[in-house]
C-alpha cells in the first residue's frame, strides 16, 4: 500500500480554495460544479501523474453538484479521498466517486439548511436584533457578535469537513447516517427553532388597536385590555393567519409582506391600527 | 460619489459572500450598519438592518429556491433612508420592490451569466489550462457580480440624494406611520415563513413555552437561547444513547460488509 501522497498543506489548499471559491460559478445547469473541480484540483495535480487522467478527473468533478455551503466540506474531503484512492488502485470503479456524492449532497443540504440556514441563522440574528433595540438602536455590539458567531460556525466546520471528510472517505457520511444520530440533531434543532420563534412572536410583532371605548365615567382600551390578558397576543394570531396562508394557500411571501405594508397603512388612515 | 463607490464595493463584496464564504456579514442586520457607517449615520442603519432583517428573517437559500434579495436592497434602502434624513420607513418601503430586482438579478446572475462562465471553465478543464480555469472560475464570477450589482447600486446611492428629498417632500406623515404599523407586522411573515422551514411536527408546545417565557416571565432573547439551548442539551442526552449505543457498532459491521472490496478506502 503506497505511501499517501497528499499532505496537510494539499488539504490546506483545498480547504482555502474552498473557503473562498466554492459557491462562484454558480451556475444553473450544474449548480456547485465548478466550485467542485475547482477544489479539487490541487489534489488532481498531485495524485494523477498523466495529463490525460487529470482531465478525466476534473471531468468526472465536474458533476452537477448541489449541497448546503458548509456541507459541501464534507464532500470535498470525501470526493478528495476517493480520487487519491482511484489514482493508485487500479481495480477502483471511478463511478464510485460520483455515486456517493450524488448520494449524500441531498441529505448533508437537508441537514445543513435546516441546520445553519433555518435555524442557527435566525436565532443568532434574532439575538442581534433584540440587543440593537434595546439599545435604543446606537450599539453595534449585536450585529458585531452575529458576525462572529456566524463566521467562526462557518470556517471552522468545513475545516473539519475538509479534512475528516478526507480521512474517513465515505465511511463517514454511512456513519452518520446509520447511526440516525443526525436525524436527532435535525428534531432537537426544530425544538431550539421552535422555542426561539414563540419568543420572537413576543418580540419581534406589534399589533397595536386604539380602541377605547367609553361606557360613563370609565374608559376601556382594548389594546390594554388584551395586552393584559395576554401580552401581544395580535401578534400570534397575525403570524398564525401569516403561517395558514403561506403554508395551506400558498401565498408568495413577498405578496404577503406588502399586503402587511398596506394593511398598516389603510390602518392607520381608518384609524383602527396605530 | 465616493460614498456611492463605496457602497458598489460593498454590495459586491457582499454578494459574493451570500454564496461563497457564507459568514453572513451579508444579512442587513450586519450591512445595514456597515452601510451607515460609510455614510457616517450608524444609528440609521441599524434601525433599517433590523427592520429588513425582521421581515427577511426566514429567507433561507435551499437547493434552487432563491429568496428575495436582502443583500442588495439593504444597502440601497440603507442609503435611501439616510438620504431622506433618517426615516427608516422609507427604507422599509423601499426594501420590497429593491430585493425583487436583486432577485432577479441573481436569476439573471445564475442562469446566464455563470452558466457562460460555466461553459468556458469546463472548456479549460478540458485542456487543463490552468490559467483559464483560474479565470472562468474565479474571475468571471467576480468580475460578472461587480457589473451586475456594483453598478446599479452606484447610479442609485448617487443619485439618491435628489430623487429621494423630492419623495419625501410629497408624502404625508400618516403614510409614513402607515408605512411604521406596518412595518411593525412585517415580522409576523418572517417568523410563519420560519414556522414553515423548520419541520415542526409535534413541536407546538415549545413554541407556546417560549411565548410564555419571553411575554409572562420577561426574559430577554439572550435568555431564551440559554433556555432553549438547556433543553436541547437534556433532550440530546436523554435520547443520544439510544442512538447512537444501538447503532454505530452494527453501523460500521454493515457499511464493511456492505461495501464491495474495491470500494473501500483503508
Amino acid at each position: 500500500m503506497s505511501e499517501s501522497r497528499i499532505t496537510k498543506k494539499d488539504l490546506r489548499k483545498v480547504y482555502l480554495r474552498h473557503l473562498g471559491t466554492m459557491g462562484l460559478g454558480y451556475n444553473a445547469a450544474k449548480q456547485e460544479n465548478t466550485g467542485m473541480s475547482y477544489c479539487l484540483y490541487p489534489i488532481i495535480k498531485k495524485v494523477y501523474d498523466n495529463k490525460e487522467d487529470r482531465i478525466a478527473a476534473l471531468e468526472r468533478e465536474n458533476e452537477y453538484y448541489l449541497s448546503q455551503m458548509t456541507c459541501t466540506s464534507l464532500n470535498v474531503g470525501i470526493a478528495a479521498a476517493m480520487e487519491e484512492k482511484n489514482a493508485t488502485d487500479p481495480d477502483f470503479d471511478e463511478n464510485s466517486i460520483n455515486a456517493v456524492k450524488a448520494a449524500t449532497m441531498s441529505p448533508l443540504a437537508a441537514i445543513g439548511d435546516s441546520l445553519v440556514q433555518g435555524t442557527l441563522r435566525p436565532l443568532f440574528a434574532g439575538i442581534a436584533i433584540s440587543m440593537v433595540t434595546a439599545s435604543n438602536y446606537t450599539s453595534v455590539v449585536g450585529p458585531a457578535i452575529f458576525f462572529i458567531v456566524m463566521f467562526l460556525l462557518s470556517v471552522i466546520p468545513r475545516y473539519f469537513g475538509v479534512f475528516q471528510g478526507y480521512k474517513q472517505g465515505s465511511r463517514a457520511v454511512e456513519m452518520i447516517q446509520k447511526t440516525g444520530i443526525m436525524d436527532l440533531v435535525t428534531k432537537l434543532a426544530g425544538v431550539a427553532g421552535y422555542l426561539l420563534i414563540g419568543a420572537f412572536a413576543y418580540s419581534m410583532v406589534s399589533v397595536n388597536v386604539p380602541f377605547e371605548f367609553t361606557s360613563g365615567e370609565t374608559v376601556i382600551n382594548l389594546q390594554e385590555t388584551l395586552n393584559s390578558l395576554v401580552p401581544n397576543c395580535l401578534s400570534l394570531v397575525l403570524i398564525f393567519i401569516c403561517y395558514k396562508l403561506l403554508a395551506k394557500k400558498k401565498v408568495s411571501a413577498i405578496v404577503l409582506l406588502l399586503a402587511l405594508l398596506v394593511l398598516g397603512v389603510i390602518g392607520v388612515y381608518a384609524g383602527f391600527l396605530a | 460619489m465616493v460614498q456611492a463607490i463605496l457602497c458598489a464595493l460593498l454590495v459586491w463584496v457582499a454578494e459574493n459572500d451570500m454564496l461563497q464564504l457564507l459568514s453572513f456579514f451579508s444579512r442587513p442586520i450586519v450591512l445595514g450598519p456597515l452601510t451607515g457607517l460609510i455614510f457616517g449615520d450608524v444609528q440609521t442603519g441599524l434601525m433599517v438592518g433590523v427592520a429588513i432583517e425582521t421581515m427577511f428573517l426566514a429567507t433561507v437559500h435551499v437547493g434552487t429556491a432563491f429568496p428575495p434579495d436582502a443583500t442588495f436592497s439593504t444597502v440601497i434602502a440603507t442609503a435611501f433612508a439616510i438620504a431622506a434624513g433618517s426615516e427608516p420607513s422609507v427604507a422599509i418601503a423601499a426594501a420590497l420592490p429593491l430585493s425583487v430586482i436583486g432577485q432577479l438579478a441573481f436569476y439573471l446572475r445564475m442562469s446566464v451569466l455563470d452558466q457562460w462562465g460555466s461553459v468556458m471553465y469546463e472548456k479549460a478543464c478540458a485542456e487543463e489550462n490552468e490559467k483559464m480555469m483560474n479565470f472562468w472560475h474565479v474571475g468571471w464570477s467576480l468580475l460578472i457580480s461587480l457589473v451586475l450589482y456594483g453598478v446599479p447600486t452606484f447610479l442609485a446611492v448617487y443619485v439618491s440624494g435628489d430623487i429621494v428629498q423630492l419623495i419625501i417632500d410629497k408624502i404625508p406623515t400618516t403614510l409614513i406611520s402607515g408605512i411604521n404599523a406596518g412595518a411593525g407586522m412585517l415580522a409576523a411573515v418572517g417568523l410563519a415563513m420560519l414556522l414553515k422551514a423548520v419541520n415542526g411536527k409535534g413541536l407546538w408546545p415549545f413554541l407556546l413555552i417560549g411565548y410564555f417565557v419571553a411575554a409572562y416571565v420577561g426574559v430577554n432573547m439572550i435568555g431564551v437561547a440559554i433556555l432553549a439551548a438547556a433543553i436541547v442539551a437534556v433532550m440530546f442526552y436523554s435520547q443520544k444513547d439510544n442512538y447512537l449505543k444501538k447503532n454505530t457498532v452494527e453501523a460500521v459491521q454493515t457499511v464493511s460488509d456492505e461495501t464491495p472490496e474495491f470500494f473501500k478506502i483503508d
